[in-house]
């Protein structure tokens, strides 16, 4: 039980902030991530027992939180729960110098991509999973995963671009 | 490989560092720079990706753990707002105070330092025989020197029910250690508010507390009293 225990902090204190910020783009909002996540954890005390290799505990939790997560949807579906409306820019550091800007663009641009392209995009960036294991967790093919990184990015390359020339446009008809 | 096969498996991984990628880069300037874009972009993704870690999460995971249930955040606030004031409003019309007896041990702990913070702020520089005394007069025995202990008492736990009161020198503020003779529970307990995050621990006489601040590592405190603590 001990050492259980030890196993499950040592879980909270090596993957919640990778958790944490996969929920918030899996949910588009802080408090349902906490929940999520904490839904996740919970799961996981419950069946500690199952987890036999340490190197899998992060794609484990993974499957957990996505597992909770269509549950929650499910739920909330079923029950036409009204949740908050968010604005997504509480859930950021915004400081409005450059950087800030380009990256609210890029956020805007994130937030545009299908749910089937931007979660192996995050999984990817934020978990730092290889396409085999994004399958594994995802539960489709790698090949299928490597279709959808590719298109992901191509897709959010083209947005940017569009979204550049056009702010490039309106700013040149401002010009003599 | 052709620039099209590269492309494709920069924007699959970019990261993707195989000899034949980077054979190709090396002999194709304009992959080379696709390459450096897209490196870019990804810092970008990075950046945008990073999303601020509300403070305290990890103990509330815990206190989760130990509750069974999720600890809802400021969705509810307002639903919990209202329902304070009317729990108050009846509390206040028919003259009824809280009783403290059914109060769970965790919120115990965390009220009891809470409502003794000053004794975080003393720097006593307590000696060992005046602990071994705290510690006898509860018919316990402590084996060897806890560290620095900037404060140490005797203290009533609940209902006159008495217990010890020690702050030791922790690595990042100090960290209250509760001896609770009267308190018994069965499993470990992670607890949290706002400002600390602790444990309780079952021992054959009751239980005792350790509570610090949220980025204090308890578990050396855990092993520590377990091994030094006879009660």
């Amino acid at each position: 039980m001990q050492s259980q225990q030890l196993q499950f902090e040592a879980l909270v204190s090596s993957y919640s902030t990778d958790l944490y910020r996969y929920a918030v783009w899996l949910t588009h909002s802080s408090d349902i991530a906490e929940e999520l996540v904490q839904e996740t954890y919970l799961r996981a005390w419950k069946a500690i027992s199952s987890l036999k290799d340490s190197r899998s505990a992060k794609a484990w939790l993974i499957t957990i939180l996505r597992r909770e997560n269509a549950r929650r949807f499910q739920k909330k579906r079923a029950e036409d729960a009204v949740i908050d409306n968010v604005n997504p820019d509480e859930l950021y550091e915004v400081s409005l110098d450059d950087m800030a800007i380009e990256s609210m663009s890029m956020r805007q641009t994130l937030e545009k991509l299908p749910d089937e392209y931007k979660e192996p995009l995050l999984l990817q960036v934020l978990g730092g999973y290889s396409c085999e294991e994004i399958a594994s967790i995802m539960e489709i093919s790698a090949s299928s995963v490597m279709t959808r990184l590719f298109r992901a990015r191509q897709k959010m390359r083209k947005l940017i671009e569009t979204s550049e020339n056009s702010h490039a446009l309106g700013s040149n008809r401002g010009m003599k | 490989m052709n620039c099209l096969k590269y492309r494709r498996a920069i924007l699959i991984d970019p990261n993707d560092s195989t000899p034949a990628l980077a054979e190709h880069a090396g002999t194709c300037a304009s992959c080379a720079a696709f390459k450096h874009d897209q490196l870019k972009f990804e810092q970008q993704l990075n950046e945008t990706i990073d999303v601020k870690i509300p403070a305290g999460l990890n103990s509330r995971i815990l206190l989760a753990q130990s509750t069974g249930k999720v600890q809802t955040q400021k969705r509810h606030r307002k639903l919990y707002a209202v329902a304070a004031s009317f729990i108050l409003a009846i509390g206040i019309m028919v003259g009824v105070q809280l009783n403290p007896i059914n109060e769970p041990v965790g919120q115990l702990v965390l009220s009891h330092v809470n409502n003794e913070t000053k004794h975080l702020h003393d720097r006593l520089n307590v000696k060992q025989t005046r602990v071994q005394e705290i510690f006898s007069e509860l018919n316990m025995k402590v084996s060897a020197s806890l560290g620095t202990v900037n404060f140490a008492g005797n203290c009533d736990i609940r209902n006159k029910q008495k217990g010890a009161h020690i702050v030791l020198q922790g690595k990042n503020g100090p960290v209250t250690v509760l001896i609770m003779p009267a308190e018994k529970v069965t499993t470990r307990h992670a607890i949290a508010d706002n400002r600390f995050h602790g444990v309780i621990i079952p021992a054959q006489r009751g239980s005792f507390a350790i509570v610090g601040n949220h980025n204090e590592a308890l578990e050396p405190y855990v092993t520590q009293l377990g091994r030094i603590i006879t009660m």
